[in-house]
């Protein structure tokens, strides 16, 4: 299967606007080190022991980290003691742990700032809640709380247990790392964060179109019928039914299916979001009318259109016969890795989920992705992913040192997401150095190419337990900077961090360019949810019903269990069961927002 | 016998008793006073003693559900389906094993079908959703028959069927171990005698076995009753979907999508209050009906 695939080779300079991103002082660094400097000492950073530092600079085909100047006024003295929450688990090496490691030896010697553990959790759904709750009930919040669940989050804010941050903020966070960083598609960023107006936490950020969808598609299959990649949703359906027609798939006769296909028509894998999106609608999601307010797409008239298309579909085989008993997941084993299906719509990491099983179980399957395909009205749109989870950080009312807490983020948020400071973590936290081959021996999965995971165990973002960043292009950045600038490194030049990252199995490289194509296409091709905030006093209480009566309702139009007008009078229980009430509050919060 | 020399040599049964009894009153009887959170509109911030009391509107919203009537009737049915199912099964099997000569064969047979009460409802579900599927291996079976292949999981004529079979596959083997061990209460010799009388196999399980464990399946039954609301929430969530909606959705698996939406603590304690009041009732008549059946009294 090596060097098999059909890449799509795109044009991956980097932009002006990373270059703009990157700040004077990195590119100062960059230079330094093309020019073959040195020794990590000899870059201005003496206050720094050498033994904190990430990197190994010491090792003969090791790598140096750059570090960022040390923020103003920093490291504060005396010392001071922060109490924080954090998401588990972790483990350390050496008698190291959360309270004391690479990570808070190297943040104290920078900033000041000793960190101290109050309370910590592993499980996301229950556990998380029960401890914040316990933190409440009992009067002893930490100083800092990560990760805060939405629930949890309008709590404290009904409680006023929350410092308000705005005009420290306004002050001290940082211009490029922090503010600038945040401050992507008109400010999304905020809108769990800022509270009237006043921010009353900090943003969580994950990566921009981490489940945006690009079509993925058999070529070898196309080949073989002679077809060529489907731009419009006419050409998809005469590539889905060749498809079946040839039977081409490895499951018993007529098992192959036109798409892969779930329960959920808008989810993050197997998705129909980009069909809807084809039509300019977008199910669950909350867009803007005309007139400003916000609607509820699920339940607009074009959506009738595309169930007929589906139904049509799901009458013509193109879909399994029992699609909607799948999870999402379950998809990538049965229809993916089963090689049942040759298209679906995936986000880029489909490439290392349930391709891999598809290439095992078929050594001949050979994918690529490209591009949705547009309606009939040549619209093409898909669900926008948020890069802004339910979560937020915030601070203990009465805490007095947020303005060290964003100094911290900023250092380690340019630290991390430059890659011209070429941070890969520390030696014996993210890998070992062996020196008997030159190699770099990464420990387990910390040193994850593709999931730069290794930074969890800082305080704070840009690290904690889950990824988050303050930038939401901190990834294609590194993947950018890989394929323009390390790639071109000469090979006898490029030293072990370089190594490690140019190999790869092609699925990974395939992952790394369908997340470029993606980002690329984040802002231009998604319809956004704008309904960004607690559920809603009706939504509480009908949304349940409401959202298992859409769910039911298209499931059995597509399947043909209910006839096509079936739609219509969901609609109108959708309304008289609650939906107008829900819409009336949606835009009472949607019109006191702006 | 006084009661000073009863105690002299009953006193170990006393002290063993006591971790029990402080178990149950810890951890059964003192967190009760948590049913509180049903009668109000619970915030952990305000805990028990601030949130704002608002009367029967938890029952009442529950109560008022559109899907109530759905979702009430299909746990019932479920439910039932399944103790009537599980409760004969675990007989029959009992029997049969119980008649069996190898012990080899009988051992086997046992630790076979109990195994499936090892495995969690989310490593079951997948492999059903794999056996099940329209092109899984027991359609390819049907078809290989000349048989009409089924959509065992998502069509509203089979998905009871389905969840009912698989529970009962699943917990079948534990039921009738307890029912293996009742049949080894029953005096060989009556089984002797019976068969120097005359008595073939048929007689002997009827006139001897059965009786032998009247008691034993009354009781089960019974207390059974009690899980008439426990249609099994695990089992069902991870193998229904929206186009099943209609025949599979319970209460727990509709409570648990109301918590989706946001945490109703409030809510979700008067489901788990309703669900206990009905199981206390049931629990009072199978007391009753095991006492009148069975001879079997606490006191």
């Amino acid at each position: 299967m090596k060097s098999k695939f059909p890449y799509n080779t795109l044009d991956l300079k980097p932009s002006r606007r990373d270059f703009m991103r990157l700040g004077g002082t990195s590119l100062a660094a960059a230079m330094m080190m093309r020019a073959g400097l040195p020794p990590i000492l000899a870059q201005g950073m003496g206050d720094i022991p050498a033994e904190l530092h990430p990197g190994s600079p010491n090792n003969p085909r090791g790598w140096t980290t750059t570090l960022p100047p040390i923020p103003e006024g920093m490291p504060v003295d005396p010392p001071v003691t922060i109490t924080g929450s954090r998401r588990g688990p972790w483990e350390f090496a050496d008698g190291d742990d959360i309270e004391n490691s690479n990570f808070t030896r190297l943040n104290a010697a920078v900033t000041g700032i000793n960190w101290k553990l109050a309370f910590t959790w592993t499980d996301n759904e229950g556990e998380v809640l029960q401890k914040y709750n316990l933190a409440i009930a009992s009067d002893e919040l930490p100083d800092f709380m990560e990760t805060v669940p939405l629930q949890i989050y309008s709590e404290l804010l009904d409680n006023d247990l929350i410092e308000d941050i705005t005009d420290v903020w306004d002050e001290v966070a940082h211009p490029v790392w922090l503010k600038e960083a945040m401050g992507f598609s008109d400010g999304i960023a905020w809108r769990l964060a800022e509270v009237n107006g006043r921010k009353m936490g900090v943003p969580y950020i994950e990566q921009a179109a981490q489940n945006d969808k690009v079509l993925w598609i058999r070529q070898d299959w196309l080949d073989a019928v002679g077809m060529s990649a489907p731009t419009t949703i006419d050409e998809l359906h005469s590539v889905m039914t060749a498809f079946v027609e040839a039977d081409m798939g490895q499951g018993g006769d007529g098992t192959t299916l036109g798409i892969a296909a779930n329960r959920q028509v808008n989810t993050w894998y197997c998705s129909l979001d980009p069909i809807f999106g084809a039509w300019g609608v977008m199910p669950t999601f909350w867009t803007p009318d005309e007139n400003g307010d916000l609607q509820y797409d699920s339940v607009r008239p074009e959506i009738k259109e595309v169930l007929g298309t589906l139904r049509q579909w799901y009458s013509e085989g193109l879909l399994a016969p029992d699609f909607f008993t799948f999870a999402p997941w379950q998809n990538s084993g049965t229809h993916i890795g089963g090689n049942l299906a040759g298209l679906m719509y995936s986000p880029a990491f489909g490439a290392v989920y349930g391709l891999p099983d598809s290439v095992a179980n078929d050594p001949d399957a050979r994918w690529a992705f490209g591009d949705i395909p547009t309606g009939p009205t040549g619209i093409k749109k898909k669900a926008w992913s948020n890069p802004v989870p339910d979560t937020v950080y915030v601070f203990r009312k009465g805490f007095e040192h947020v303005d060290l807490v964003l100094k911290q983020m900023a250092w380690w948020a340019e630290l991390l997401q430059n890659p011209k400071n070429r941070y890969h973590g520390f030696e014996g936290t993210a890998y070992f150095w062996r020196d008997d081959d030159g190699e770099i021996d990464p420990m387990g999965s910390t040193l994850d190419l593709n999931g730069y995971d290794d930074t969890k165990h800082i305080w704070g973002p840009p690290g904690t337990n889950g990824g988050s960043r303050t930038d939401p292009f901190y990834e294609t950045n590194w993947i950018k900077e890989r394929r323009n600038v390390w790639a071109n490194t000469p090979e006898d030049e490029r030293d072990a961090l370089m190594e490690a990252f140019l190999g790869g199995d092609p699925l990974s490289v395939l992952w790394d360019e369908a997340n470029v194509f993606a980002v690329d296409h984040w802002e231009a091709d998604g319809i956004k949810n704008h309904f960004l905030t607690v559920p809603t006093r009706t939504m509480e209480r009908a949304g349940a019903s409401l959202d298992g009566l859409e769910a039911e309702t298209y499931i059995n139009i597509i399947n043909g269990q209910e006839p096509l007008d079936r739609f219509d009078a969901f609609v109108e229980e959708w309304r008289s069961g609650g939906g107008d009430r829900i819409t009336d509050e949606v835009n009472e919060w949607w019109h006191g927002q702006m | 016998m006084t009661f000073k020399q009863y105690m002299k040599r009953a006193w170990p049964l006393y002290v063993m008793i006591v971790p029990g009894i402080v178990f149950v009153l810890l951890f059964r009887y003192y967190p009760m006073y948590g049913v509180v959170i049903a009668f109000q509109d619970f915030s952990p911030a305000k805990g028990f003693a601030r949130s704002p009391w608002i009367g029967w509107e938890n029952f009442e919203f529950l109560f008022s559900l559109p899907e109530f009537g759905r979702i009430f009737s299909n746990t019932l049915i479920i439910a039932i389906s399944k103790i009537v199912a599980d409760q004969l099964g675990a007989i029959i099997l009992a029997l049969l094993l119980n008649e069996a000569r190898r012990i080899f064969f009988r051992r086997t047979i046992q630790t076979l079908i109990y195994l499936p009460h090892f495995l969690s409802w989310i490593v079951l579900g997948g492999i059903l959703l794999d056996i099940l599927s329209a092109g899984g291996i027991l359609n390819q079976a049907l078809r290989s028959v000349g048989m009409e292949p089924q959509l065992w999981l998502g069509s509203n004529d089979w998905f009871r069927g389905t969840v009912i079979a698989s529970g009962f596959w699943k917990s079948v083997g534990f039921s009738t171990i307890v029912y293996l061990a009742a049949l080894t209460a029953i005096n060989p010799v009556l089984h002797e005698a019976a068969a120097i009388d005359g008595a073939g196999r048929f007689r002997r399980i009827w006139h001897i076995t059965l009786p032998g464990i009247r008691p034993t399946i009354v009781l089960l039954a019974a207390l059974s009753l009690g899980d008439v609301l426990q249609a099994g929430f695990e089992q069902i969530l991870t193998l229904y979907s929206p186009a099943v909606y209609r025949t599979g959705d319970i209460i727990d698996t509709y409570v648990y999508r109301v918590g989706l939406i946001s945490a109703q603590y409030s809510l979700a304690g008067a489901v788990g209050l309703f669900k206990s009041f009905i199981g206390f009732f049931l629990i009072v008549i199978s007391y009753w009906l095991a006492d009148r059946f069975a001879g079997y009294r606490i006191l």
